[in-house]
């Protein structure tokens, strides 16, 4: 049996120690072990115990972190690898550390590893650092100095003027830490519009060309009120004006009879402002139709290509009508006949 | 007359022939065969993954806060760096060193595993203690100073150890953290001693037997365990005049989510028998299936967790280490269980150096291995009566003196008809004439305490021959009745005590 044999040669003990290697990987018997393993350093048993040394740095590694720093506030770390030809970490040699942020910087490199602790100067930039041990440089690393947001000092460029029906930007002036640094692009702030009438509006501000910008479309407001931007937990205010546009006079309105379907068709337009712009495409537009004996019908939607049309239910069979209409620009109401021919042009959406 | 006793004997034979060969068939048709296409998939996973890494205090500041979960993360990356790089040393196939190693460290492990498949050494990390000392600001590279237990060993035919160290190792470890997570960049060995070079010495007879409880044995005595229950069966074993008792710490019961549960059963436990004057020979390891060098680490964390309370128990006589591991000399290569077997026991050693170790072997021959390692020796006999006398006698000249317990004697009584097998009148017989022939021997203990109504397939296999004979070894019956064997050791125990 296979037990009985094993008992039999199991019964010595082990073969001399003596006559294996053991390293840090392994066990392996002596006359075997390759020139590149007996130089791996440290401790090493066999025959003979030794420790083997490493030899001087054959490749130092650098890194430097974390990789954004903020000016003034963190400190850097930068540390350097460093290894002899056969792998081995570096024992007792010197490090040179040069930091473009800083001036340059010494320590003892211990089981292969020296570091230092940096302040890089408060200047928002992109820096590559590097070391040198045993005379053996290492590669470039790059670390970023940024912004230090919390002392950005938040505000506009003067009084923000928001009008009607148009697309304006809200802004705020360069905005620059307490060193000078302009904060980058991308950084996100955020504008609050406090309306007059006590409702709000968010908007998002990221800064671009180290301004914070938001657009918005005045639309939907009665008044003006203040606007608020935050940066962190820093904010400023200013007033902001709402602006209303004028009319460019009144606006013509034909009406139309659809007898099939016992329906009218209303057309507006073209609305423009005073200053001959049309009103932009999605500006709402109320219209209500009242006829005899109180009827009365409404149709809300909104302004394309300065021009409202709808289709409704006839309220009366009266050949003239009263009708109101409700735009950005304003109120009218007005009485006009209901026409036999629809006009040429179909413009307008309901 | 005659005739009717000839054919009655001619139809027990061939029922029972027919019997055999079903239960052979069905033990055949239970067997399965499984291959796997992946080394990870082949391991045993552990019942719960064991943080196998002990973490010390910094010894210096560090530029990173440490935290907790650095400790878990970091802990994983070491403890699963030494698992593969044992694994792949044993197959022989580096391709899972790049997942734990980076850099030198991944150079270095993949020779070392070529040197292994080369000349069959192994090594392998059972336990870590780490001081962390340099952490990077930004979290990319961490060193530490690491003190691990560390077995190497060589076997260049798989059958006897040509080598065999258990070091306390201490040394500097460097650890970058990649994009998918810390890998081993550096290890280098600076110290090493041996471990587990202190003995312990046991004297006194033991006479007792190996319990479970009828209802709960093998894999479900830890979880079902009852205080009262156990009580009750000691007073019993007490009642027997024995003076001692065997148990068994079930490998996964003290490994896992529930072993806190199974530590405060075994206190109670030995509070128990001392309570009862019983000293206890805990038996460690049991059911322990896979012994691949993955998981060692997990070993050493069982016996970081059990020695403590048995090495703090006035009831505990001495250890032993395994049952039978011997028998798994065939499945799992000599050489192996050979190293296996010296490094838990310097593990032990060096952690509960006042504890008597033995090996519970399977037969007086496996009982002359590892004599010098041992404090106590212990074997198991069930083999022919008529040697039992010699083979004591025989294993005495071999054991440099130290005591010899024979730790498993007994005799199943279960009867097909006509008192084959066994019966409980020749259960008696042969107790008596077996406690007669070890009486040159320092102790004895029986097994076991009771029959079993039902019993662990994963254990003693699907045969229902097997089954039926291992549930009735018993000296007391699953009632709690005695069998007459109960008489025999209670007279043989009154006279040794």
């Amino acid at each position: 049996m296979v037990r009985n044999l094993a008992l039999v040669l199991l019964l010595s003990t082990p073969a001399a120690a003596e006559t294996y290697i053991s390293d840090a990987f392994g066990i392996l018997p002596e006359g075997t072990i390759s020139n590149e393993r007996a130089a791996w350093s440290g401790l090493r048993d066999g025959s003979v115990t030794r420790k083997v040394q490493s030899d001087k740095a054959d490749a130092v590694l650098i890194f430097i972190g974390p990789k954004a720093l903020v000016a003034g506030k963190d400190k850097g770390h930068a540390m350097a690898l460093a290894f002899d030809r056969h792998g081995n970490l570096v024992q007792d040699a010197r490090a040179v550390f040069s930091l473009e942020s800083n001036d340059i910087l010494e320590t003892n490199v211990r089981d292969g590893i020296a570091d230092v602790l940096f302040l890089p100067e408060p200047k928002a930039d992109t820096f590559a650092g590097g070391a040198s041990i045993d005379g053996l440089q290492s590669p470039r690393a790059l670390y970023r100095v940024t912004a230090d947001l919390e002392s950005v000092t938040p505000a506009f460029k003067g009084t923000q003027i928001v009008k009607s029906e148009t697309f304006g930007t809200v802004e705020s002036v360069d905005l620059a830490d307490q060193y000078g640094n302009l904060v980058e692009d991308g950084v996100g702030t955020s504008v609050v519009l406090s309306h007059n009438g006590g409702t709000y509006t968010l908007l998002a501000a990221p800064i671009r060309e180290s301004k914070a910008e938001a657009v918005i479309l005045g639309r939907d407001m009665l008044a003006g009120g203040t606007t608020t931007l935050h940066i962190g937990s820093a904010s400023s205010s200013e007033a902001f004006e709402y602006q209303h546009q004028v009319a460019s006079g009144s606006p013509d309105l034909k009406v139309w009879a659809l007898e099939e379907i016992g329906a009218i068709g209303l057309r507006l337009g073209p609305v423009a402002t005073e200053a001959g712009h049309l009103l932009t495409d999605g500006s709402p537009v109320v219209i209500r139709v009242f006829g005899d004996g109180g009827n009365e019908v409404q149709s809300d939607g909104w302004i394309r290509d300065g021009f409202f049309e709808t289709v409704v239910r006839r309220p009366s069979v009266d050949d003239k009508l009263t009708v109101t209409f409700q735009t950005a620009l304003g109120f009218e109401t007005r009485s006009i006949e209901v026409g036999v021919v629809a006009p040429d042009v179909v413009r307008g959406a309901e | 007359m005659m005739r009717v006793a000839l054919f009655l004997t001619l139809f027990l034979g061939v029922a029972s022939a027919a019997i055999w060969t079903a239960a052979l068939a069905f033990e055949t048709a239970q067997t399965t065969r499984v291959s796997y296409k992946y080394i990870a998939s082949a391991l045993t996973a552990s019942p719960q993954k064991e943080r196998a890494v002990v973490w010390k205090r910094p010894d210096q500041e560090l530029v990173r806060p440490f935290t907790e979960a650095d400790a878990v993360v970091i802990g994983q990356a070491l403890q699963e760096a030494w698992q593969v790089h044992a694994v792949a040393q044993d197959s022989g196939n580096p391709d899972l060193i790049a997942d734990r190693f980076t850099g030198v460290a991944e150079e270095r492990a993949a020779l070392s595993v070529a040197d292994a498949k080369a000349h069959g050494g192994r090594m392998v990390v059972l336990s870590q203690e780490v001081t962390p000392r340099f952490y990077h600001k930004d979290g990319s590279v961490f060193q530490a100073k690491v003190q691990m237990v560390v077995a190497r060993f060589v076997s260049s035919d798989g059958v006897g150890l040509d080598a065999m160290r258990v070091t306390k190792d201490s040394g500097i470890a460097t650890l970058l953290n990649e994009s998918n997570g810390w890998r081993l960049m550096s290890w280098e060995r600076r110290e090493s001693e041996p471990v587990g070079e202190t003995r312990s010495t046991f004297q006194g007879g033991l006479y007792g037997v190996n319990y479970y409880p009828s209802k709960t044995p093998w894999r479900d005595f830890w979880p079902a365990f009852d205080a009262k229950e156990i009580a009750s069966d000691f007073d019993q074993i007490a009642g027997l005049n024995a003076n001692s008792v065997r148990i068994f710490l079930t490998r996964d019961a003290f490994l896992g989510e529930n072993a806190n549960d199974a530590l405060r059963s075994l206190e109670t436990l030995l509070k128990i028998a001392a309570e009862k004057n019983l000293e206890v020979v805990p038996t460690l390891f049991d059911l322990k299936q896979d012994f691949s060098l993955g998981t060692w680490a997990d070993d050493a964390q069982y016996l970081s967790k059990v020695l403590p309370i048995l090495a703090a128990a006035p009831a505990v006589a001495f250890v032993d280490l395994k049952n039978e591991p011997d028998l798994d000399f065939e499945a799992h290569g000599i050489a192996k269980m050979m190293a296996w077997l010296q490094s838990m026991l310097a593990l032990s050693r060096d952690w509960a150096p006042n504890l008597s170790m033995s090996i519970g072997w399977s037969s007086a021959e496996a009982a002359e291995n590892l004599v010098s390692d041992l404090d106590v020796i212990t074997y198991h006999d069930y083999a022919s009566l008529d040697d039992t006398y010699d083979r004591l006698a025989l294993l005495s000249g071999k054991t440099d003196g130290k005591p010899i317990y024979v730790t498993e004697i007994g005799d199943s009584t279960f009867n097909l008809g006509a008192g084959f097998p066994g019966s409980e009148k020749k259960q008696a017989q042969r107790l008596s004439v077996r406690l007669q022939a070890l009486s040159a021997a320092d102790g004895a203990m029986v097994w076991t305490l009771y029959d079993f109504p039902s019993v662990d397939a994963s254990v003693v296999g699907g045969s229902p021959w097997v089954k039926r004979l291992q549930s009735s070894f018993g000296i007391l019956r699953i009632d709690g009745g005695e069998k007459p064997a109960a008489a025999i050791l209670r007279a043989e125990f009154k006279v040794k005590n």
